[in-house]
């Protein structure tokens, strides 16, 4: 097992990373408009979208990792994924990737998911969900073109409430 | 920029009436972001719900996220 830090401080990463995010041109996020959840979590249909750059192995295109700007292309991931068809795909060295590499599922949860659903704390989990390859600098291209897929995508399926999952 | 990529995903999705949260690793990037909902955890990067193989304790951490909706 490994054993986990417990940092989430900036100050705590190296040096070249703290300079590097400090004049990093971070985007505002906040949405211009949104709406409440108007049902029950338990009447819910649940996506999760992950940035571990998860691609299906021998099936999906792996991410580019060679591309400075940051590969800003999306891999769908069905439901009924089994761990050992997921294989990342993430350039970032700032963070350890054994983690993810040995239990890919503690950054796209799914069967967490289903065990929710199988209890009845949500309604259900969606058929597809999204993997990213977070390392973006260029977030052009993910903005004009993957992330309106993306939500063209949740919109078909009928999604109510979407979870991500940063690594 | 993990961060900030679920969080412009995030900024859409909500923007088209889907209700989102996220999982908050570094909160010092995650409150510049300025996501409309998330759930900080005392993890690492790499370790978003905790420490690997542990299924119980990362449904714990889904659940919470999942409480930060409603």
């Amino acid at each position: 097992m490994i054993k986990i830090n417990k940092s989430k401080k900036i100050s705590h990463l190296s040096f070249k990373i703290k300079k590097f995010l400090q004049f990093y041109p971070w985007k505002d996020c906040a949405p211009n408009q949104f709406k409440s959840l108007d049902k029950k979590i338990s009447d819910c249909n649940v996506a999760i979208v992950s940035s571990a750059g998860f691609v299906i192995k021998n099936k999906q295109k792996p991410f580019d990792v060679n591309d400075k700007f940051g590969d800003s292309s999306y891999r769908v991931i069905p439901s009924n994924i089994n761990s050992n068809e997921l294989e990342e795909y993430q350039k970032s060295n700032s963070f350890d990737h054994s983690g993810i590499k040995s239990d890919p599922f503690s950054a796209l949860p799914v069967p967490h998911l289903v065990d929710l659903y199988n209890e009845g704390f949500i309604g259900s989990v969606n058929p597809r969900h999204i993997s990213l390859m977070g390392a973006n600098i260029n977030t052009s291209k993910l903005i004009k073109k993957s992330i309106p897929d993306i939500v063209q995508i949740f919109k078909e399926d009928k999604v109510d409430i979407v979870l991500f999952i940063p690594v | 920029m993990c961060h900030q990529t679920v969080s412009l995903v995030q900024k859409f999705c909500e923007e088209n009436y889907i209700a989102c949260s996220m999982i908050s690793i570094i909160d010092e990037i995650t409150i510049k972001l300025n996501p409309k909902r998330f759930l900080s955890v005392p993890y690492s990067l790499g370790f978003p719900l905790g420490e690997i193989n542990q299924f119980e304790n990362q449904k714990k951490i889904v659940k919470q996220l999942l409480k930060t909706i409603q």
